[in-house]
């Protein structure tokens, strides 16, 4: 049975928990704030750990939910803001919904198959993913880095399948734009 | 009954593939873009190549020592307030 240890907590896990919040929310302040609730949490919960799990995931477990509570909280018309906006669309496609001939997919000079392991690339892909607006970047952490299927994320954000979908989408065409100007220079 | 797929519509079936299995519709209607279109080709395997290396994605943030040295005193503070 794993005993909590609150005294080691700050020092063992609250770069790891800064590091999880802010690629999620991309804001520094926020992913701060969102740490310090944590500890808040389950420093007042403490009774409730039955030591099932690990402290450290223990810890993550309530981040996620606040997290999660981060995004739901936010605005419904915030929400639709940002999936009605077209323009990310229009400026891809035409009518016809062909690629401009300036938005054109060129060709990588890369393995596709392979994962590229090196910290420029990383730093390329942060950069690229950072430029992703709000509900654009969870719903990417959430599939990519948390391994959730879209009805898990779905129900967590609160948001339609459709939109799930139009989202994920979006935000792949952005990645794949973003990462052919920075890292491929093409 | 459209039986010509946009790219638009084509990236997108490329998206949701990844995830669930598509119609027998879809699946024709896109393996017939595909043949015709190049520039959909690369879209699907770079569309690939950023899912598989997006799981590496890190962050570099970090607290300072002097906000550590905050959020301890801050939990020490509860921890009284707790016991008394």
């Amino acid at each position: 049975m794993h005993k909590p240890d609150p005294e080691n907590w700050v020092n063992l896990y609250s770069d790891i928990l800064l590091k999880f919040a802010y690629q999620r929310v991309n804001n520094e302040e926020i992913a701060k704030d969102l740490v310090q609730d944590t500890y808040f949490s389950a420093l007042k919960n403490l009774e409730n750990f039955r030591g099932e799990a690990s402290e450290k995931n223990w810890l993550f477990l309530i981040l996620k939910n606040k997290i999660t509570d981060h995004y739901r909280k936010k605005s419904v018309t915030g929400l639709e803001t940002e999936i009605s906006n077209e323009k990310f669309y229009k400026d891809t496609f035409d009518e016809d919904g062909h690629w401009y001939k300036n938005t054109t997919p060129e060709k990588w000079n890369c393995d596709y198959d392979s994962v590229i392991d090196s910290e420029e690339f990383m730093k390329s892909f942060e950069l690229c993913k950072d430029k992703l607006p709000e509900i654009h970047n969870i719903v990417f952490c959430l599939k990519y880095l948390d391994g959730e299927k879209s009805d898990e994320v779905c129900m967590k954000l609160g948001i339609s399948s459709s939109n799930y979908w139009i989202i994920l989408h979006r935000t792949k065409l952005q990645l794949r734009k973003c990462l052919e100007k920075n890292w491929f220079d093409l | 009954m459209k039986l010509m797929l946009g790219c638009k519509e084509a990236t997108l079936l490329l998206v949701m593939s990844e995830e669930r299995s598509l119609s027998n519709s879809e699946r024709l209607k896109l393996s017939l873009h595909l043949k015709m279109c190049k520039f959909c080709r690369f879209f699907e395997k770079q569309n690939k190549f950023i899912s598989i290396n997006a799981t590496n994605i890190s962050s570099s943030k970090n607290f300072t020592r002097a906000e550590k040295d905050n959020l301890i005193s801050f939990l020490n503070s509860i921890k009284i307030e707790k016991a008394k």
